[in-house]
């Protein structure tokens, strides 16, 4: 390997370790033990004496933290340090991009965290796949495209959502073992639907394109002041995901609340026992994550500094939110008449499954006006998501 | 190792069917359903926690089903002000419906879950005054079918 001003080789690198002054001294039995002989509380040794005892549940972070007392205060320090910890004289200031509690917490995110653990399922063991029953091919063929328009939404949301993990604090712990089951949620759910369109007869249909969804949301973001990126990534350069607000308001509120109602839809649209079981299974999840979403949006808009500075530019990202998933679910020919075929019990009846697609639309629309205003944030009259579809 | 589905697990160890008929809709036919669970404590589990007030009425009868960590607590009859997450709500007549079917049938077929039926919209509802509570029907929907397809167990007669 090479370092910036020499060759090192493995034997080089153990020779340095066995040079250091602590190894020296430990040769000669002389241990450090600042972390043993510090007092608890003292800033090298963090708690003493805590002793959690189990719910019924099992033994929950509620539980430690109702033990401990080391419940999340208003900011993280900037520490790699966990919540309650002491930290070694010798480490430095570690900055985080998020510390203030408002920017990320939610007063049911500990219990979420918990309830995802308990929830986890298996896409290969936990799905009754050896009885799949044939459909017919156009209701095959359009349940494959559906699913392969969900593994694709899924990546989004995995993509989207993984890159803010080293960003929150590590004081904040219960955000970052949330998102982190949340990626594994949007992992397993891109697993399902892949397994579930090569399992049955038929394959992985058409991909659809990204491209058009940006391009209507990127000349309004730029009037209103919200400019894309430089890293040439989609969904990087995409100012929906430019802070960790933004992002979950666009991914926990809009986002998977769309997909949780098209997964209701998908429930409602399986004719076997095991389509509905899959659907059901990521319904949960999904309302996991909006559950999130919901009320860290409410803790956002009655704990920030600024929060009808906040409610109004959220209203504004809202607008463009809308517009680029409305085109992004509602209106892909491929997802629009999949589900029509579907929900019209094949091809011969996609007109009546289109009137089906429109009522589940309007329930997904209510749905979402009301989560929103329960969270403090109230769209109805300037909702971007159209009364109607277009059709 | 031998691998066991949520659909095969749900299939093992049925409780003991009780020998009287009970009436539906009314309390002990609810607690007879919330003993039903209670008799798979390992399969509630394997659902997972579950925190949902639900109250189900039934024509002008209501009662509220209580889950708490991995089991049912409590079945009550609902009265005026007792606090649910969400009510699903039908007529005797398709309540019936819905009983007969999965006793016939073992659990409910696609057109008869509890989503399915909510989503359509015509027979049965679902409502609540918090979309929060609401997305809880969501959120423990699988552990609520499987509450329901409980009924499979409950000798039932109807008035």
């Amino acid at each position: 390997m090479t370092t910036t001003d020499r060759v090192i080789t493995p034997a080089d690198f153990a020779e340095d370790l066995a040079k250091r002054p602590y190894f020296e001294k430990l040769r000669k039995g002389d241990l450090d033990l600042r972390w043993f002989e510090a007092e608890p509380g003292g800033g090298v040794w963090g708690t003493w004496g805590s002793k959690a005892e189990p719910s019924r549940r099992g033994l929950t972070l509620m539980d430690v933290d109702s033990a401990s007392g080391l419940a999340a205060g208003l900011v993280g320090p900037p520490v790699t340090a966990p919540r309650g910890a002491g930290l070694d004289p010798d480490a430095g200031m570690t900055p985080w991009e998020i510390n203030d509690k408002w920017e990320l917490w939610a007063d049911n995110l500990t219990n979420l965290y918990e309830e995802a653990c308990s929830r986890q399922w298996n896409a290969t063991a936990d799905i009754d796949w050896r009885h799949l029953e044939a459909l017919p091919p156009d209701m095959e063929r359009a349940l494959c495209q559906f699913c392969t328009f969900l593994t694709m939404a899924e990546y989004l949301a995995t993509d989207v959502l993984a890159p803010w993990l080293p960003k929150f604090n590590t004081y904040f712990h219960e955000i970052k073992l949330f998102i982190a089951s949340q990626a594994m949620d949007e992992a397993r759910h891109t697993e399902v639907f892949r397994k579930r369109a090569l399992a049955n007869g038929g394959g992985l249909g058409m991909a659809i394109a990204l491209g058009g969804a940006l391009k209507l949301i990127n000349a309004p973001a730029a009037a209103a002041g919200r400019t894309a990126g430089s890293t040439g990534s989609p969904l990087a350069d995409n100012p929906l995901f430019s802070t960790w607000r933004d992002v979950s308001y666009c991914i926990h509120v809009v986002f998977e609340g769309a997909v949780l109602s098209i997964f209701r839809f998908g429930e409602f649209l399986g004719k076997t026992d095991v389509d509905k079981s899959i659907f059901r299974m990521v319904m949960q999840d999904e309302a996991r994550h909006v559950a999130y979403g919901a009320m860290h949006l409410k803790y956002l808009l009655e704990g920030a500094p600024d929060p009808d500075a906040q409610r109004e530019d959220l209203h504004r990202l809202a607008d463009l939110a809308e517009m680029f998933f409305t085109d992004l679910f509602f209106m892909q020919p491929a997802t629009v008449e999949s589900l029509a075929i579907l929900a019209g019990d094949g091809i011969g009846g996609v007109g009546a499954g289109l009137e089906v697609y429109k009522d589940v639309y309007r329930k997904l629309r209510e749905e979402y006006l009301s989560r929103t205003a329960r969270a403090g944030l109230d769209r109805r009259g300037r909702c971007f998501f159209p009364e109607e579809l277009p059709f | 190792m031998q691998v066991t589905s949520v659909q095969e697990h749900e299939r093992v160890a049925p409780p003991e069917p009780g020998t009287e008929p009970l009436l539906f809709p009314s309390s002990e036919w609810f607690e007879a359903l919330a003993s039903v669970a209670r008799s798979q404590p390992e399969r509630y589990r394997r659902l997972g926690a579950t925190e949902i007030r639900i109250g189900i009425d039934v024509g002008d009868s209501g009662w509220r089903v209580v889950f708490e960590d991995y089991e049912v607590t409590e079945v009550a009859v609902r009265h005026p002000g007792m606090a649910v997450d969400c009510t699903l709500s039908a007529s005797p007549e398709d309540w019936r419906e819905l009983v007969e079917h999965i006793r016939e049938r073992g659990s409910a077929d696609p057109t008869h879950t509890l989503n399915s039926l909510v989503l359509s919209g015509t027979r049965f509802t679902l409502s609540g005054e918090d979309q929060l509570g609401v997305d809880r029907f969501y959120r423990f929907n699988a552990t609520l079918q499987a509450f329901i397809d409980g009924a499979k167990d409950v000798l039932t007669r109807f008035a």
